[in-house]
C-alpha cells in the first residue's frame, strides 16, 4: 500500500511505464542485502518447508503447487527464497511467485494464486490478516530488528503509574513481543499494572470464539477479569501503518502509544489523532446519509465472507430505498471512481486495513460497510465504536435487520449535518430485484400503466419521474446528453454521412499496429 | 380578564376586511415590548396596572432576565372601534369589531432575522422610535425591510416622559425633537420605497400616522384625539383641525386666530397649534404631579374629564402621574386607532403585496387566490418560522394563510424551499392535525383558518426545516423565500462533553436549525459539528437554547471563529496547466478578480445562473466591460451553483468541449468549496479555461480525468494570480455621549476598527460613531466597549461587507498567518501546497 493512489497507468503505451515505474518505497535502498543465511533465518524458510511437506492432513500428501506472495518491497528477496525452499521440499512440489496483486498487498491474493491452481499461499511481509475463504494461507512476517529493552524502559519512563497494557505490534515484530512483555514485567514490576499480549495467528484460519478471549481477525488476547479494554492503554510496537489506524479506530482503549523500533523514538501519543481521525469518519457517515445513490465497490476477492457482506449491503441499500452499483475496480484511484460521477457514495468493501481510505482527493467520500449501516440505520447512532470485520459487521447487520422490521415514516426527511437543511429521502424502485413481481404488484403495474398509457404531459414533469430511474434523472441534469442534434447551440450541425471508425482497442487500434517503433 | 372568547375570534376571521396583521419594530430598547403591553392589556389579557413591566410577549426567562426580545411572539385581540372613529378607516368595513394580529419582534440586530419572519406574515408595522435617541441603525434596517416586503408602516414616538422629566425639555424644544425623528423617519422611507404601488409611505403626525407617548407609563397620543377633542369645542370640522395641530400653524390665544407665523408684532406671541393644544395639557399634569401641587392636578383631572378612585387619590409624584396619563391618554387608545385606521386589511394588502410573494405567474389560481385574499380559493400559506412547543422537539409552524382555509386534518402539500413546480423534491403531501391561534404565552385550537390570517399549524413540522410553502393546489409555485439582512458569520465549533451524548447534540442542533430562521447548524469536513450565527449574543442565545433546551446534555464549546473566502488579487501571470490523472487531457486555465462590484451584485441576486443568458451577457457587456464573446460563455455559478465564482469558456474552436463541460463545472464546484489556501469557500474569482486539449477516445476523457483536472488547474491558476483572503466585515454603529468617545476610539483602533462616520444629535451631547470593524475582533467588543466607557457606549453590529486583506497567503505575513491558523484548526498539513503540486509541465 504504498504506491500513491493517484497515480494510473497511462494506456496508449506498450506498457513501459509499468516497467519504469519507480516505486516509492521508504526503505527499498537503505535495506541491507541479504545473505543466503540471513534469507532463510528471516523468510522461516525450514519452518515453511515443513508446512508445505506436511501437507493438509498431517504428512500424508504434501502440498505441491506453492504459490509465494511477495509485496513489492520484498521482491528482490524473492528468487533467494524460492529457490532455498524448492530446495527443502520434495521435488514434484512446485514453487512460483506472485506479485503485483490486484488489490492491497496486504491481503492473500487467492485469485491470483488459483490461476496456477496453488493449493497453499505462502504470503511474506505485512498482511491484514484478514481470513481467506479457500486457499489455505500461511504467513510469513519476515522479522525487523528491535531492542525489547529500549522499547520496555521508553514505555515505563512516558507512562503514567499503574497503567494496565495489552500489546499489539505490527507483524514483523510478532516474534520479539514475549521478549517485550518479558521486559515490561520486569522492569514495571511496580510502576505498570495488567500486561497481556496479543497472539498473532500465522495460518489463515479464523479463532475459534471462547469467553472471555477478544477476537479480532488473526488477532486475540484475553483481558484481566472483570476488565474492559477501555481499562487498557494500546501498546502498539511498529511504524505508522494501516494496521494502527484500524487499531485506533476500532478499539476504544484508554489512551494508545506507539513504538516506532525502526526510528527509535520515544513513545508517541496517539490518542489525539485518533479523535480527529473519528471525527473525519464521522463526517464521511453524514455524507453517506444523504447519498441516494451509491456504488458497492468490492476491493477484494479473497476476503472470507466479502461475498456475503455486498449482498447484506444490498439487501440494506434496497430497503432504504437507495439506488446501488456494484463495481470492481481493482486498485482503488482518484480518476477510476470519478468515472461514475452520479454516484454520490462509495463503499468500500476490503479487508479491514484498507477499507478506511482517507484521502481528500476522491470527489466522493468512500466509507467501510459499517460506515453505510450507521449512515442508513434509524435507531443506531453513532458511538464512536467501529467495526471493521466483516464477521461483526454481518451480525451487526443482521439485528439492524431485525430492529428495522417495523418501519416508520418512509417519506420523513432526515436533517443534514451536510447542508444544514432537512433532505428528503428519495427512494428508488429497483426493478430488477423485483422482476418476479413486476406484474403482480398494485405498484408496480400502476408504474407500468403509467408509462404504457397516453398520458398527457405536464409541461414540467419529465418522464424520468415516471420511470424513477437514477440514471434517468442524472441524464437530464447534465448538459451534454449524448450524441445527436444539438439544438441549444447556434451553430447548426450539418448532417453527415456515417463513416467507419477505428477499431481495436485503445492502447493501440488495428491501423495504429504498424507503427510500433512510434 | 379576557374581554372577548375565541369564538368572537374565530367569528371576526371571516371578516377580512376588519383584519389587521402588524408587527411592532424598531431598535433595541426603544419599547416594543413595553408598549405591546398597553396593546394586550386593553385586550384584557394583563391586568392595566401591570402593562408596560409585565412584557406579556416576552415569553422566554431569559427575555425577561435580559430585557430583551429575542424571539418574536404573535398575539390575536380583539377590540371594537366607536363609530366616529370607524368613519375615518378608509377602507369597507363589516361591523365595529376588528381583529389585530400582532407580532412583537426583537430589537437587537443579531435577531433581526426574527424580524423578516414576523414582517412576511403581517401587512402593517408599528415602527416605534426612542424620543431621545431617535432613528438608529436598526431603526433604519428594520424600516428598510419592511418596505422590502411592501409593509406599511406608522410610527409611534415613544419614551415622551423621559423626555420631560430627565431631560426638562420644554415645549417648542420637544416639538423640534419630533419633527426630526418624523423627518428622519420619512427621509428612510423615501429611499427604500421601491416601486409607487403602495401610495406614499411616509408618516405624517397631521394625518395621524403618528404616534407620541409613553410606553412605559402606558400613555400614548395621535393629534386625531386631540384634533377630535377640540373640534367638539370649537366646532370646527376635526379633520381642519387636525391639520393645525402640526407643523407652522400658530395660534394667538387673544386673538383666538390661526396664523402661519410664530410672532405677532400686535398682539404678543403666538403659540404653536402642537404645543398650546397638545403638549400644554400633558405638562400641566406633569408640572403638577411632579411638583407635588395634588389639588391642582385633580382640579386638571376633573377639566379633562378624568375619573379617578379613591385609592388612586392616595398616590403620589410619578405613580400619580402614571394613573392620572393612562386614564387621560390611554395608549392603547391612540394605537388601536392609528392601527385599525391606518394600516391596511389583509384584503388590501395582498393585492399589491401578491407580485412580491408568490414566484408562479401573476395569473393562475394561486395567484388570483391571494390577491383577492379569497378564503374560497386554493390553499396558499406561508409557513415563516417554527416556534417550540412544550413537547420537547415539536414546533408549531408559525404563518399566514394567503389564500383558501386552513383546516385541521386538511391534506396539503408542503413545499419546501427547493421546490420547483412539478418536481417531487422537497415535496411532501400530509395532513394538517391541528390549527391553533397563537396567543402569546397560550394557544387555542381553533377548527380552521380562512384566508388573511395568522395562525400555528400542528404536525407538519418534521417536514419542513424553517420556512415553506403550504398549498392544495398541485400547480402552485412557492411563496417567495424570505430574504434576511443578516447572515451568520460567526461560527462556534461544540462538542459534547461524553461521546454517548452524541445522538442528543445531533438531534438538538437539528432543534436549534428549526427553531431560528437565521442559525446554520452543519457538520465540517474535519468532523466538527458547526453553528453559525449573526453575532456574538445570537451565538450565545443559541448555545444555552441547544444546551438546556434542545440537547439538554453538556457541551463543549469552542472560541467562535470567523469564515474567510479566498480569492485572487490579480490576474495569473501564466496559463495555468494541468493534465488528467491518465496525461492525456491538458487543461489551461487563468484567475482573475472579478471585481467588488461585479461580486456584490452576484450576491445580491441581480446576475445568476438562472437569468437568460443573452440578457445577462448584455448586463454583463455593458455595466461591467466584458467581452461579449466571454459574457455568453459563462458555465458556472458555484459554488451551490449559485455563487459569486463564474467558470468562462474563453476556447476558440475546441473538439469535444461541450462533453466535458459537465465534468468541469464538477471540478469547478470542487474547486470553489474548498480554496487552496485554507480550504475556505472562494470568492469572487473568475476562471477562463483558455484552452483545452481532450483525447480523441471519449473513454479516455470521461469525469474521472475531467474533473481532477480542471480542479487541479484552478487552483494553480489561483497560486499564480496572488492568492488572497477576504473576511467578514461589521457596521458598527455606537452611541455614547461625547464624553466616552476617547474610550470609543481607543477600543476601535485596538481592535483594527474604522470609524467613517461620526454624528452629534443636536441639541444633546449624544454621538453617534459609525465604524466598520473585522468580525474576527468583534469577540469581546461588547463587554471591552462597556469597560472602556464605564457602560456609557452601545454598539450594534451588522455584517456589511467583505473586505480584501493586504498580503497573499503565498508569501510570510499576517495573512499567511491566518492560513496556517485555519489549516491547523482544520487538521490540515500547516503548510499550504505549493504551486508544483498542482501545475504539470508541459
Amino acid at each position: 500500500m504504498t504506491t500513491p493512489l493517484s497515480n494510473p497507468v497511462a494506456i496508449d503505451n506498450d506498457g513501459s511505464a509499468v516497467i519504469e515505474r519507480t516505486l516509492s518505497l521508504d526503505d527499498i535502498n537503505s535495506r541491507p542485502i541479504l545473505s543466503r543465511q540471513e534469507i532463510v533465518e528471516i523468510y522461516e524458510i525450514d519452518r515453511t518447508a515443513q508446512i508445505v511437506n506436511e501437507g493438509p492432513d498431517d504428512g500424508k500428501n504434501s502440498y505441491c503447487r506453492i504459490a509465494l506472495q511477495f509485496p513489492d518491497e520484498l521482491l528482490p528477496d524473492s528468487t533467494l527464497v524460492s529457490e532455498e525452499l524448492q530446495k527443502r521440499i520434495r521435488d514434484h512440489a512446485q514453487v512460483f511467485i506472485l506479485a503485483d496483486t490486484s488489490y492491497g498487498s496486504c491481503c492473500v491474493d487467492e485469485v491470483a494464486a488459483d490461476h496456477y491452481s496453488a493449493d497453499i499461499i505462502i504470503h511474506y511481509g505485512r498482511t491484514c490478516l484478514s481470513l481467506s475463504s479457500r486457499t489455505p494461507v500461511y504467513y510469513v512476517f519476515g522479522r525487523e530488528t528491535i531492542d525489547p529493552k529500549d522499547c520496555a524502559q521508553k514505555t515505563i519512563q512516558s507512562l503514567e503509574l499503574g497503567q494496565n497494557i495489552l500489546l499489539m505490534c505490527d507483524v514483523p515484530y510478532a516474534y520479539a513481543m514475549e521478549d517485550v512483555a518479558r521486559e515490561l514485567r520486569t522492569c514495571g514490576k511496580d510502576k505498570l499494572g495488567d500486561i497481556v499480549l496479543s497472539e498473532i495467528s500465522v495460518l489463515g484460519k479464523p479463532y475459534v470464539p471462547s469467553s472471555n478471549m477478544h477476537i479480532r481477525p488473526g488477532r486475540r488476547w484475553k483481558l484481566g477479569e472483570n476488565k474492559t479494554i477501555s481499562d487498557y492503554t494500546i501498546l502498539y510496537v511498529g511504524g505508522e501503518s494501516l494496521t494502527l489506524t484500524n487499531i485506533m479506530v476500532t478499539e476504544r482503549a484508554q489512551s494508545i502509544y506507539s513504538y516506532d523500533p525502526r526510528r527509535n523514538q520515544t513513545l508517541r501519543e496517539e490518542t489525539s489523532k485518533v479523535n480527529r481521525h473519528l471525527n473525519r469518519r464521522y463526517y464521511m457517515v453524514q455524507k453517506a446519509k444523504d447519498a441516494n445513490i451509491v456504488g458497492i465497490v468490492v476491493g477484494t476477492l479473497a476476503a472470507l465472507r466479502y461475498l456475503r457482506v455486498v449482498e447484506a449491503l444490498k439487501q440494506m441499500l434496497r430497503r432504504a430505498g437507495k439506488k446501488y452499483y456494484v463495481f470492481v475496480v481493482g486498485k482503488l484511484n482518484v480518476a477510476k471512481l470519478a468515472n461514475f460521477a452520479e454516484i454520490e457514495t462509495f463503499i468500500l468493501v476490503a479487508c479491514p486495513e484498507n477499507s478506511l481510505v482517507d484521502s481528500k482527493d476522491f470527489y466522493q467520500p468512500v466509507v467501510t460497510p459499517y460506515e453505510m449501516l450507521l449512515a442508513i440505520s434509524h435507531t443506531r447512532q453513532w458511538t464512536g465504536d467501529y467495526v471493521n470485520d466483516f464477521h461483526t459487521f454481518l451480525d451487526e447487520a443482521q439485528s439492524h435487520e431485525e430492529e428495522e422490521e417495523e418501519e416508520s415514516d418512509e417519506d420523513l426527511p432526515h436533517f443534514s449535518l451536510i447542508t444544514g437543511t432537512l433532505k428528503q429521502n428519495r427512494r428508488y424502485n429497483h426493478p430488477k430485484d423485483n422482476n418476479s413481481r413486476l406484474l403482480n404488484t398494485d405498484e408496480s403495474s400502476a408504474l407500468v400503466k403509467q408509462i404504457g398509457d397516453l398520458e398527457i404531459r405536464n409541461k414540467n414533469t419529465e418522464i424520468a419521474e415516471y420511470m424513477g430511474s437514477a440514471g434517468a434523472e442524472y441524464l437530464m441534469n447534465r448538459s451534454f446528453r449524448g450524441l445527436g442534434h444539438d439544438d441549444s447551440e447556434d451553430v447548426q450541425v450539418e448532417p453527415m454521412k456515417a463513416v467507419e471508425g477505428l477499431s481495436g482497442i485503445a492502447r493501440g487500434y488495428n491501423h495504429e499496429k504498424n507503427r510500433e517503433d512510434v | 380578564m379576557v374581554n372577548f372568547t375565541i369564538d368572537q375570534i374565530r367569528g371576526l376571521m371571516d371578516k377580512i376586511s376588519n383584519i389587521r396583521n402588524m408587527s411592532v419594530i424598531a431598535h433595541v430598547d426603544h419599547g416594543k415590548s413595553t408598549l405591546t403591553d398597553s396593546l394586550v392589556a386593553k385586550a384584557g389579557i394583563i391586568s392595566s396596572a401591570k402593562a408596560g413591566e409585565t412584557r406579556f410577549t416576552d415569553t422566554r426567562q431569559d427575555e425577561q432576565d435580559r430585557g430583551i426580545t429575542i424571539k418574536s411572539t404573535a398575539i390575536s385581540m380583539y377590540f371594537e372601534l366607536d363609530a366616529e372613529q370607524l368613519e375615518d378607516v378608509k377602507e369597507k368595513t363589516d361591523g365595529n369589531g376588528f381583529l389585530i394580529n400582532l407580532i412583537d419582534s426583537p430589537g437587537h440586530v443579531d435577531f433581526s432575522s426574527e424580524v423578516t419572519a414576523a414582517l412576511r406574515v403581517t401587512d402593517g408595522a408599528l415602527v416605534v422610535v426612542d424620543t431621545i435617541s431617535g432613528v438608529s441603525v436598526q431603526t433604519e434596517t428594520v424600516l428598510r425591510q419592511a418596505l422590502t416586503e411592501m409593509i406599511k408602516p406608522v410610527v409611534m414616538i415613544n419614551k415622551v416622559d423621559r423626555a420631560m422629566l430627565e431631560r426638562q425639555l420644554p415645549k417648542e424644544e420637544l416639538y423640534q425633537n419630533f419633527r426630526r425623528v418624523v423627518e428622519d423617519v420619512n427621509v428612510n422611507i423615501s429611499t427604500f420605497q421601491s416601486e409607487g404601488i403602495m401610495g406614499d409611505l411616509q408618516v405624517y403626525p397631521d394625518a395621524g400616522t403618528v404616534a407620541f407617548g409613553s410606553g412605559l407609563h402606558a400613555w400614548g397620543f395621535t393629534l386625531r384625539q386631540f384634533a377630535v377633542r377640540y373640534a367638539k369645542k370649537f366646532g370646527i370640522d376635526r379633520n381642519r383641525m387636525m391639520k393645525k395641530l402640526w407643523g407652522d400653524n400658530f395660534f394667538n390665544a387673544k386673538t383666538k386666530k390661526w396664523s402661519s407665523k410664530s410672532t405677532d408684532p400686535l398682539n404678543g406671541n403666538n403659540d404653536r397649534g402642537f404645543n398650546m393644544f397638545a403638549l400644554e395639557p400633558i405638562y400641566k399634569i406633569f408640572d403638577a404631579t411632579m411638583n407635588e401641587r395634588k389639588d391642582e392636578a385633580f382640579a386638571l383631572a376633573d377639566k379633562l374629564e378624568i375619573k379617578i378612585t379613591s385609592e388612586e387619590r392616595d398616590l403620589n409624584g410619578k405613580l400619580l402621574l402614571k394613573v392620572l396619563m393612562r386614564k387621560f391618554l390611554p395608549a392603547a387608545e391612540a394605537l388601536m386607532e392609528m392601527i385599525c385606521i391606518h394600516l391596511p386589511s389583509p384584503k388590501v394588502a395582498q393585492k399589491y403585496r401578491c407580485a412580491g410573494l408568490y414566484e408562479g405567474p401573476l395569473d393562475d389560481v394561486c395567484a388570483k387566490g391571494i390577491q383577492e385574499c379569497d378564503p374560497k380559493g386554493p390553499l396558499m400559506l406561508y409557513v415563516s418560522k417554527m416556534v417550540p412547543t412544550s413537547d420537547k422537539g415539536r414546533f408549531y409552524a408559525f404563518g399566514r394563510v394567503f389564500s383558501g382555509t386552513a383546516a385541521s386534518g386538511m391534506k396539503v402539500r408542503i413545499q419546501g424551499p427547493n421546490y420547483k413546480p412539478g418536481k417531487k423534491d422537497d415535496l411532501f403531501v400530509k395532513s394538517i392535525q391541528r390549527t391553533i391561534l397563537m396567543m402569546g404565552r397560550f394557544i387555542e385550537s381553533i377548527e380552521d383558518c380562512p384566508a388573511g390570517n395568522i395562525l400555528g399549524l400542528v404536525g407538519i413540522d418534521q417536514y419542513l426545516l424553517k420556512s415553506g410553502t403550504l398549498t392544495t393546489e398541485e400547480t402552485a409555485y412557492n411563496m417567495r423565500v424570505m430574504k434576511f439582512s443578516v447572515s451568520p458569520v460567526v461560527q462556534v465549533a461544540v462538542e459534547v462533553k461524553n461521546q454517548q451524548d452524541l445522538p442528543k447534540l445531533i438531534e438538538g442542533l437539528k432543534r436549534l436549525s428549526k427553531s431560528d430562521p437565521c442559525v446554520m447548524t452543519l457538520t465540517s469536513e474535519s468532523g466538527e459539528h458547526i453553528i453559525a450565527g449573526a453575532g456574538e449574543l445570537h451565538l450565545e442565545i443559541c448555545l444555552k437554547d441547544l444546551e438546556d433546551d434542545h440537547a439538554q446534555v453538556p457541551i463543549k464549546k469552542g472560541e467562535p471563529v470567523v469564515g474567510y473566502r479566498e480569492t485572487v488579487l490579480a490576474e495569473s501571470y501564466d496559463n495555468a496547466l494541468a493534465k488528467s490523472p491518465n496525461k492525456h487531457n491538458r487543461i489551461f486555465m487563468k484567475a482573475q478578480p472579478l471585481g467588488e462590484e461585479l461580486t456584490a451584485a452576484m450576491e445580491e441576486g441581480k446576475i445568476t445562473p438562472r437569468d437568460d443568458v443573452k440578457e445577462r451577457g448584455r448586463v454583463l457587456v455593458e455595466n461591467y466591460e466584458w467581452d461579449p464573446n466571454d459574457a455568453r460563455k459563462i458555465w458556472a455559478f458555484e459554488p451551490e451553483n449559485n455563487g459569486s465564482n463564474l467558470l468562462v469558456d474563453t476556447t476558440k474552436a475546441v473538439q469535444y468541449l461541450n462533453e466535458v463541460k459537465d465534468h468541469c463545472v464538477n471540478g469547478f464546484r470542487w474547486a470553489a468549496k474548498t480554496g487552496p489556501s485554507a480550504e475556505e469557500p472562494m470568492r469572487g474569482c473568475r476562471f477562463n479555461i483558455t484552452d483545452v486539449a481532450l483525447h480523441a477516445d471519449s473513454i479516455h476523457r470521461g469525469a474521472g480525468q475531467i474533473m481532477p483536472a480542471c480542479r487541479r488547474a484552478i487552483y494553480a491558476s489561483v497560486l499564480m494570480a496572488q492568492p488572497g483572503l477576504q473576511e467578514p466585515i461589521y457596521l458598527v454603529e455606537i452611541q455614547c455621549p461625547d464624553s466616552a468617545m476617547g474610550g470609543v476610539y481607543s477600543v476601535l483602533n485596538r481592535r483594527r476598527g474604522e470609524v467613517f462616520d461620526e454624528e452629534q444629535r443636536p441639541g444633546t451631547s449624544q454621538m453617534t460613531i459609525k465604524a466598520y470593524l473585522p468580525v474576527n475582533e468583534s469577540f469581546g467588543f461588547v463587554t471591552h466597549l462597556r469597560a472602556e466607557t464605564s457602560g456609557q457606549a452601545f454598539p450594534q453590529s451588522v455584517f456589511d461587507h467583505w473586505s480584501t486583506m493586504s498580503g497573499t497567503t503565498t508569501e510570510p505575513g499576517k495573512v499567511s498567518e491566518i492560513v496556517k491558523g485555519v489549516r491547523l484548526r482544520k487538521g490540515l498539513k500547516e503548510e499550504m501546497l505549493g504551486l508544483d503540486h498542482y501545475y504539470d509541465k508541459l
